[in-house]
């Protein structure tokens, strides 16, 4: 160790450098992984690992290397034998270490070498073994060199290629061995390609078992190795010819072997210490791009939010302004032209009252006296049939101008959406569909918006029949259900208002429907609401929402024209049916339509302020995202340091 | 000892029936666990499937074997070996693109037949280094004909070993590195041919071993055909060497009903150059010729057929009647006495001495 210190104390030092730099970005693991760098570095150990194709040859040349005319230490077999990596350590002393998984080593003896690291006898690695270090004098070794044999590459033991790769890049040089029978396949190309993956400088390439071919074989050989080699862009100075087996036969001068180890002495001599820095700084230098990609995208993140949390916050800000401006102004309007809608039905109405007066006492007077019967029972109808026509064309015109009332007053209003976790999203403009259309038409929200459209049509109903002095116990609930329905969300209440503004026709029958129901439920009115039920629907068809449950009105009517005669009283019985009705409409309904603005306006407005809230509360939450993000600083000035740290082993080697 | 086929055929058919008797109880009977059920089902399965190809090849006219391998394992060292002259091109590096059929004549011939022309040139040869040479030509990568490529080569040479009527078919290496193009080409060759194949012997070398690789190709291209495995490199293996090689495999790879030959090419080829024919005993080469060249003729190879039928029912019962399967065969009785009436008249030699089939049947199945 003292003979490397000096040679390697710069990169030791830079290496420190790197290190703290991992802890502050609170890497541990690459923290850890440089320790453990720098302490194998310090140990001065150069690892040369044989490695192959499965069958190679490569325990039988261990053993050649190591000088052994045996095969103690690097068992052999005619089966694939070697399952573990084994590690050959000079040491005046004959040692075993055998390490396990999950920490713990065992000191053992020669004789048991066998019983870890081949696969017969320990299949599957069953016995849990990372690796085996066997220490003893070995002829090939020195102080500093350790032999690594290892597993062969491909064979049908799947856990032999994971400890081979595994153990890959702790190789600092690699013995490459292929046989002479056997030119180079595909998947020993692989293995080769991985080594310089890892940037394994060095490699000896060695043909084996010689003694086993005819010299024109090796040579058609070795001509296709290289020609594979250069194509896979593997440069190989020289491929060595040897018999492992013969050396071990003792047989050495004709084995090839000592040549080669010269040679690979001779390089090691050399170039041991260049390749141990450079390997060390290479692994090293990986550790350093995998901090600087991490740091560089944490800054890229970070800038990018702060960024987004900017145009966010004033955004936020923005609108807060615009809806705080806007409000005032956009209601004032809603108002106003909801009530000249009003104002422009009232002024239409009493001549209505009166066209209907006229054409229904021209209709009495024109009937025959034997018509009377007749008269009487289609009297109702008739009314009804004549009322819608008078009426239909203000109450149109009225449901028209306020649907573009309420359309404006959404246009205005701020498209802001809310997702689960209260977050808010902006869209430009105020141009989208408004929270009150999804809210009441988006999937299954139409179907409670129809109940609730049912609920509120009973409601207007259930006042008119009250004040009809037919009110019943089945009203009052109907009433109740309906007064529950607003509570619980007053939104889709409100929803379905719109809702009814945009589908008159449909709506209309449903409304008529309800009313029917209610009606039939009145034990006074029982009989005739029965006979005359088709009238109702006729009746609140073509009239929209704004007069819902009118209709019924009829009923009493016609009951009580069912019992008259002469055709003055029946006369005078529709004209006071017909002022009663218009009374109603006066009384009821406009005063209903007027009070319908005053709750469409409060509800834009709660709804604007609980937006108004929401914005407030995320923009205090990116304001707060904003402070956490504040340590970006630190991250450039680690980004610097590390290009600094790079750029030093850059130029310097 | 001649074996009637029509008798060889019914007792077959009978043991194919007992099977799909056996499946049945173990699809249905309560009793196995799932474990047990999907193993024994399997065994059978691929039981009834060795035997059904049994059949086929007693019936069979004109006996095609087929050599595959991975590339330079020594494939075509071996058929050198058997044929006893040098046709068969061998190199150290990837050879063969193309299958090569090998027949009896009392000339040297090939026949080139193309793909594109459906052109057919027949050549007559000077002897076996001519023929040496033409094949070479054609049947290498070196030989380049990608304007009009060739469909087939087959090739008739007088050899012992072709003269009963079998026929050899020789196909391309696989896995070692060649350009792009090539390897394609031979996959699609060995897809195209593996159909026509009565038997399929499939070489590999022991110092190699079965690699992942080498699994994978017999996955895709072996498993439902070849029956035949040859081991080469085999000059230092003793014998419970070659045991433990089988275990070895067979246990990792679930190579069932495959028999094992074990031999050196190498050492029968010089064996056949100096013509030591003890060397060509040792080798395996020897016993591996008779039994494939007995093949070829249709009358001696129900005898072999009939063997390794034995050899069959042998591995058959010894995956069941073990404590490590813990399942016991219950056959379906009366098939079973079906299958003894029908092999009643059918004997085989067994360690010297001669057998019924039919006592034999009912000692190993009652």
């Amino acid at each position: 160790m003292h003979i490397i210190q000096p040679l390697i104390q710069d990169i030791v030092t830079w290496a420190e450098e790197v290190k703290d730099i991992s802890r502050q970005m609170d890497n541990n693991e690459a923290a850890n992984s440089i320790q453990q760098e720098i302490d194998a570095l310090k140990t001065g150990k150069f690892m040369l690992a044989v490695m192959g194709k499965v069958k190679r040859g490569k325990s039988t040349f261990c053993n050649a290397f190591l000088g052994r005319t045996d095969n103690i230490v690097a068992p052999i077999d005619k089966l694939p034998a070697s399952s573990v990596v084994t590690k050959f350590i000079y040491d005046e002393n004959e040692k075993v270490v055998v390490y396990y998984r999950d920490g713990h080593q065992e000191v053992v003896g020669y004789n048991q070498i066998a019983k870890f690291v081949t696969e017969s006898g320990n299949p599957e690695n069953k016995l849990e073994v990372d690796s085996v270090e066997v220490y003893g004098p070995f002829g090939g070794l020195d102080q500093q060199l350790v032999l690594v044999d290892t597993p062969g590459a491909g064979s049908i033991h799947k856990h032999h290629d994971a400890i081979l790769h595994g153990f890959i890049p702790k190789a600092d040089a690699v013995i490459f061995l292929v046989t002479a029978n056997m030119p180079l396949a595909a998947d020993e190309v692989e293995l080769l390609k991985e080594l310089k993956s890892h940037d394994i400088q060095k490699i000896f390439f060695a043909i084996n078992k010689v003694d086993d071919c005819e010299e024109q074989d090796i040579n058609d050989g070795i001509e296709h190795n290289l020609k594979i080699l250069a194509e896979a862009g593997i440069s190989v100075s020289n491929i060595h010819r040897i018999s492992a087996k013969n050396a071990l036969n003792g047989n050495s001068s004709i084995s090839g072997v000592p040549e080669m180890l010269d040679c690979i002495t001779s390089f090691l001599n050399e170039n041991q210490i260049k390749i141990i820095r450079s390997r060390f700084i290479s692994k090293v230098s990986r550790i350093v791009e995998g901090l600087a990609t991490n740091v560089a995208i944490q800054i890229e993140s970070d800038s990018k939010s702060v960024q987004e949390l900017e145009a966010e916050q004033i955004a936020l800000s923005k609108r807060k302004e615009e809806i705080n401006s806007d409000r005032g102004h956009a209601e004032k309007e809603f108002t106003f032209k909801w009530r000249s809608a009003i104002e422009d039905l009232k002024r239409v109405l009493p001549g209505c009252q009166r066209k209907l007066k006229e054409v229904v006492s021209a209709h009495i007077h024109a009937t025959g006296v034997l018509q009377v019967d007749a008269l009487r029972k289609s009297l109702p109808t008739f009314i009804a049939n004549t009322r819608d026509e008078v009426l239909s064309k203000p109450f149109q015109d009225f449901e028209e101008q306020a649907r573009k009332a309420t359309e404006k007053l959404r246009a205005e209003y701020p498209a802001v959406s809310m997702s689960q976790d209260g977050s808010l999203t902006l869209r430009s403009g105020g141009k989208h569909e408004n929270l009150l259309v999804t809210g009441s038409l988006g999937g299954a929200v139409a179907a409670a918006t129809g109940m609730a459209t049912v609920a509120a049509a009973s409601g207007m109903t259930a006042s008119i029949a009250a004040a009809n002095a037919a009110a019943i116990a089945a009203t009052a609930a109907a009433a109740h259900a309906a007064a529950g329905v607003a509570a619980f969300n007053t939104v889709a209440g409100l929803g379905a208002t719109v809702v009814g503004t945009v589908l008159t026709g449909p709506l209309g029958a449903a409304l008529g429907m309800a009313g029917t129901g209610l009606m039939g439920a009145a034990p006074t009115v029982a009989a005739p609401v029965l006979a005359t039920a088709p009238a109702w629907l006729a009746l609140a068809g073509p009239i929209g929402w704004t007069l819902a449950g009118a209709g019924v009105l009829i009923v009493p009517f016609a009951y009580r024209s069912s019992k008259l005669k002469q055709k003055d009283q029946l006369e005078t019985e529709s004209i006071k049916f017909i002022d009663g009705f218009f009374e109603i409409v006066f009384g009821e309904h406009i005063k209903h339509l007027s009070e319908l603005s005053e709750r469409i306006v409060t509800e834009f407005s709660l709804q604007l302020d609980n937006e108004l809230i929401q914005i407030e509360k995320s923009l205090q939450k990116s304001i707060l995202r904003k402070e956490e993000l504040r340590g970006i600083d630190d991250l450039v000035n680690l980004s610097s340091r590390l290009c600094i740290v790079k750029d030093y082993m850059s130029k310097t080697h | 000892m001649g074996v009637e086929k029509g008798d060889l055929l019914e007792t077959i058919k009978c043991i194919l029936l007992m099977c799909t008797g056996l499946l049945r109880a173990y699809k249905d009977e309560p009793g196995y666990d799932q474990g047990t059920r999907l193993k024994a089902i399997t065994i059978v399965t691929e039981f009834m499937y060795s035997v059904e190809r049994l059949r086929q090849r007693i019936m069979t006219e004109e006996y095609l074997v087929g050599f595959v391998g991975l590339g330079n394992v020594g494939k075509s060292t071996i058929l050198n070996a058997l044929f006893g002259v040098a046709v068969a091109p061998r190199k150290n590096k990837p050879m063969t693109a193309l299958c090569v059929e090998y027949r009896y004549g009392d000339q040297w011939l090939i026949e080139i037949r193309y793909k594109n022309t459906f052109r057919t040139v027949t050549r007559k040869c000077s002897g076996p280094e001519d023929l040496l040479n033409c094949v070479e030509e054609y049947a290498t990568e070196e030989g380049d004909h990608l304007d009009d490529p060739i469909q087939s080569v087959k090739v008739w040479i007088p050899s012992v070993l072709l003269s009963k009527g079998l026929v050899i078919a020789d196909t391309p290496g696989f896995g070692a590195v060649h350009e792009q193009h090539m390897d394609r080409n031979h996959e699609a060759i060995l897809l195209e041919y593996t159909p026509r194949f009565k038997n399929i012997y499939w070489v590999i070398n022991k110092d190699q071993g079965i690699t992942a690789k080498e699994h994978e190709f017999y996955k895709t291209y072996l498993k439902d055909q070849c029956d035949n495995l040859v081991v080469t490199a085999c000059e230092d293996l003793e014998e419970d060497d070659k045991e433990r090689f089988k275990t070895h495999y067979n246990k990792k790879l679930g190579l069932h009903f495959m028999k094992c030959d074990f031999v050196s090419g190498k050492r029968g080829w010089s064996a056949r150059v100096s013509g030591n024919n003890d060397d060509l005993q040792e080798s395996g080469i020897c016993s591996l010729h008779d039994q494939l060249s007995n093949l070829g003729d249709m009358e001696e190879r129900n005898s072999i057929l009939l063997k390794e039928l034995v050899d069959r029912c042998d591995e058959f019962s010894s995956y069941f009647y073990n404590s490590e399967t813990k399942v016991v065969l219950e056959w379906p009785s009366t098939v079973l006495k079906r299958t003894i009436y029908a092999a009643r008249k059918i004997n085989f030699e067994r360690d010297g001495e001669e057998v019924n089939l039919a006592d034999y049947i009912g000692q190993r199945f009652n």
